[in-house]
């Protein structure tokens, strides 16, 4: 008796377990292959890859964030970074991450889509499991995600993801020239990201930007291209970091642990705390 | 070796075109004035987020000056077949760098690497 319940429960548990591989093979036949290792496609890593580097961008700033951005330009031209926060190991956030200064690697789940870099050790989460925006959510750089599978051309497949990023944290530029965000974090940012329907070896990200600091919403849009045979590296930024920024100004670390100027007649830190030398 | 060390080099044309290409900018580096120098490598740091080449580079009176030589990420190293054993203490370098915008010496990023021998052994030279 005991050994025709354990068969019959054993059966049970085998049908059960058949019937949940059938589902999740059914699901992950719906989703894209974005597997491999995505590198930057479209050269330099200014924010619109469109446009040359630096005043070219053209981004559509308030004149006051311009005129931020303006500073933060000459302070980079005299060699002064304090207005980046990557120069001493912060997280790019969103949406710089996507500039892949390293490659990327985007792992589809039903539940989540996940984008990790080597590159400062980001990883971000696309929540795609139908949620609703929480009440209350802590800031972060990556940001809150929620995307959406497409199936755009109906072919029982999903092909595009769009993402909706809120709740960022600051500091964050949009590159390493210092174009800035507001202040008050609030912005939004939307993407569209698929395949090139003709070449499934490049990844578009379609990427749009609603911030205080502009004067309308920046779409730009990134490419990457795919190595499936990429080897990953692990990228631990404070590991010898020789940039060093006190108060707004940037030195730099030499061989010897000493710090240097980056600019011509750059004043030393402030040193009232500790005694000096008579 | 010629392949390896002109990852090198891309570091420093990449700075030339385009600027921000690392966490941070490579704006303090001058790229209209690059600098040649000769040494001997103190130490290859294959460290995030830079790799560092320390150079004792003798100068012309005799004495000898340490450069803080700054190039690209070792990832990006990785992937061009570098190696934390590319370069070891010793082997003697040549190569033109980017020095310091408008701050002293003896920091600079790889341009354009001339010429190489190892110390031990001599073997290759790369012109």
């Amino acid at each position: 008796m005991l050994d025709r319940r354990a068969i019959q429960i054993a059966a049970l548990l085998a049908m059960l377990a058949l019937a949940a591989s059938g589902a999740r093979a059914h699901d992950e036949a719906k989703y894209p292959d974005w597997k491999g290792q995505w590198t930057r496609g479209n050269g330099p890593a200014q924010w619109d890859p469109s446009k040359p580097g630096g005043p070219r961008q053209q981004p559509p700033l308030t004149p006051e964030y311009q005129a931020i951005w303006e500073a933060n330009m000459a302070s980079q031209a005299s060699g002064g970074e304090s207005y980046n926060p990557q120069a001493v190991c912060l997280p790019s956030g969103m949406p710089r991450l996507m500039i892949a200064y390293e490659p990327i690697e985007i792992i589809v789940t039903a539940e989540a889509t996940y984008v990790r870099s080597d590159h400062l050790s980001e990883f971000r989460r696309i929540y795609t499991d139908g949620r609703e925006w929480p009440k209350n959510v802590e800031p972060t750089y990556t940001g809150y995600s929620i995307g959406r599978w497409i199936d755009s051309d109906g072919d029982g497949r999903y092909d595009m993801l769009e993402v909706e990023t809120r709740h960022l944290k600051g500091p964050r530029t949009f590159d390493a020239s210092g174009i800035p965000f507001h202040v008050d974090n609030a912005a939004v940012i939307k993407e569209r990201i698929a395949l090139d329907k003709a070449d499934p070896d490049l990844l578009r990200d379609e990427i749009t930007a609603i911030d205080h600091a502009l004067t309308r919403p920046w779409t730009v849009t990134r490419t990457y291209r795919r190595d499936r045979a990429g080897e990953w590296f692990e990228h631990v930024c404070t590991e010898d970091n020789h940039h060093v920024v006190i108060g707004k100004e940037s030195y730099f670390l030499d061989a010897a642990g000493y710090l240097m100027p980056t600019r011509k007649d750059q004043p030393p830190p402030d040193l009232r705390y500790f005694q000096s030398r008579k | 070796m010629r392949r390896q060390l002109g990852a090198l080099l891309l570091g420093g044309a990449l700075v030339g075109s385009g600027g921000a290409l690392a966490h941070h900018s490579f704006a303090m580096f001058d790229q209209e004035h690059p600098v040649e120098l000769e040494g001997t490598v103190q130490e290859f740091k294959f460290t995030a987020p830079h790799a560092f080449i320390i150079l004792v580079v003798k100068q012309e009176d005799g004495r000898l000056e340490t450069w803080s030589l700054e190039g690209v990420s070792p990832s990006a190293l990785v992937r061009e077949g570098w190696s934390r054993t590319t370069l070891k203490p010793g082997d003697e370098l040549k190569l033109r760098v980017t020095p310091p915008r408008r701050a002293g010496r003896r920091l600079g990023h790889p341009a354009h690497p001339l010429q190489r021998r190892q110390s031990r052994g001599a073997r290759s030279v790369i012109r």
